[in-house]
């Protein structure tokens, strides 16, 4: 049977947890979200999603329980004549439950700066626009994923996306095999580890990629049009 | 006798166009400055790079033989490169703490190690998966690599 489904969200943040360090990894937050999941008869399953922002952060521990926040991608509406700071400096404390707990500037300056990154992220400060879109396919196994960028800000720090790519990849077995179990059910068993196809695409128009060098002076590449992988 | 039909394995494709390298504050870069009023010095002038990797496979149940075949296409445009010696130390000192980043990263507590009974079950899935590959033959039966490079410019500017 076919379905489609449509949802439309304000404001998604998606917090990574490392607990291994009692630290938030990263946090993703997707602004103006429009996501579409198709399933048709024949079992081709096609999800779209929309952003019209979309930031991630990392985060330093200044204190046993409290972390500062740092951007390290950003895709905005703002074009390069019109850049977003990716400097929050915004504080947290880590309650109980693993929450974060928003901290409000002292300074007068800071707390300006705030009140103008709160608009930004509320959406408020530009209209919408699909400035992040990802078409996800799966046909007959075959997976193929394109993710289209406008105005790309990124920050290349290895390391963190090391430990957050880690983080993607380990899955916990006992989510494996309820998955397994769920396909059984629906009658598309596939060979045990058989490969499958996948391509991945990435298109990012006006994109600046920093390398940091731990010095005043950092490299960037800047790609103009379109960047695939 | 090899099964006719041919099933792509995987295909990794980086397509760059336009692309520059540049040096800039990183401050400025992470500031709300328009990244058009940088402050810059550019290293690698505007160039188009396109590559690709594609590995397919023919798979024959009956005698367990997994045939591989990789294209590899690489395309780089004219490049003209820029280069002064404080580029160098700077190059020098990225790549100096990207190792530094990395050994830091590497003592982490993998996440794996977190839950034993985990760790124990993801052992007996690397187990199942290298039993898997085990069973067949594989044999890389080609390699094509085709590169097409239009030129390089390099200029070094050294301060006396």
């Amino acid at each position: 049977m076919p379905v489609s489904v449509d949802f439309l969200f304000e404001s998604i943040m998606l917090t990574l947890w490392d607990e291994t360090r009692e630290l938030p990894l990263t946090r993703l937050q997707a602004i103006n979200k429009k996501m579409s999941i198709l399933r048709t008869q024949d079992r081709k399953v096609y999800f779209d999603f929309k952003f019209y922002e979309l930031q991630a952060m990392k985060y330093h521990p200044v204190s046993k329980d409290e972390v500062t926040e740092a951007s390290i991608l950003s895709v905005t509406a703002f074009s390069e004549h019109q850049s977003v700071s990716m400097m929050s400096n915004r504080r947290f404390l880590i309650r109980p439950g693993l929450n974060l707990e928003y901290v409000p500037f002292q300074d007068e300056k800071d707390a300006a700066f705030g009140k103008e990154e709160e608009e930004r992220i509320s959406g408020k400060a530009a209209p919408y626009s699909e400035n992040l879109t990802i078409k996800v396919s799966v046909i007959e196994g075959r997976k193929t994923v394109n993710v289209d960028m406008k105005d790309l800000k990124v920050m290349i720090y290895l390391e963190e996306m090391m430990r957050i790519f880690d983080f993607i990849i380990y899955v916990p077995e006992p989510l494996l095999e309820e998955d397994r179990e769920a396909q059984i059910k629906m009658g598309e068993v596939v060979e045990y580890r058989e490969p499958t196809s996948l391509v991945f695409t990435v298109m990012a128009n006006d994109s600046y990629f920093c390398i940091p060098s731990g010095t005043e002076y950092a490299i960037i590449l800047k790609c103009k049009k379109r960047y695939t992988c | 006798m090899i099964e006719k039909k041919l099933e792509e394995l995987y295909t990794y494709k980086l397509t760059m166009q336009r692309t520059e390298m540049m040096v800039a504050s990183e401050k400025d870069f992470t500031s709300s400055l328009p990244l058009a009023e940088l402050t810059k010095r550019i290293l690698v002038h505007p160039f188009n790079l396109s590559f690709s990797l594609k590995t397919e496979i023919y798979r024959d149940q009956a005698s367990s033989k997994m045939a591989l075949f990789r294209k590899d296409n690489i395309f780089i445009d004219q490049v003209a490169i820029r280069i002064a010696s404080r580029d160098l130390i700077l190059l020098l000192e990225s790549n100096f703490y990207l190792k530094q980043n990395l050994v830091s990263y590497k003592k982490l507590v993998p996440f794996t190690d977190v839950e034993s009974d985990y760790k124990s079950k993801l052992n007996q899935r690397k187990q199942l998966r290298d039993d898997y590959f085990a069973r067949w033959k594989i044999e890389q039966m080609g390699h094509d690599v085709n590169m097409i490079a239009l030129g390089i410019q390099l200029v070094n500017f050294f301060n006396l």
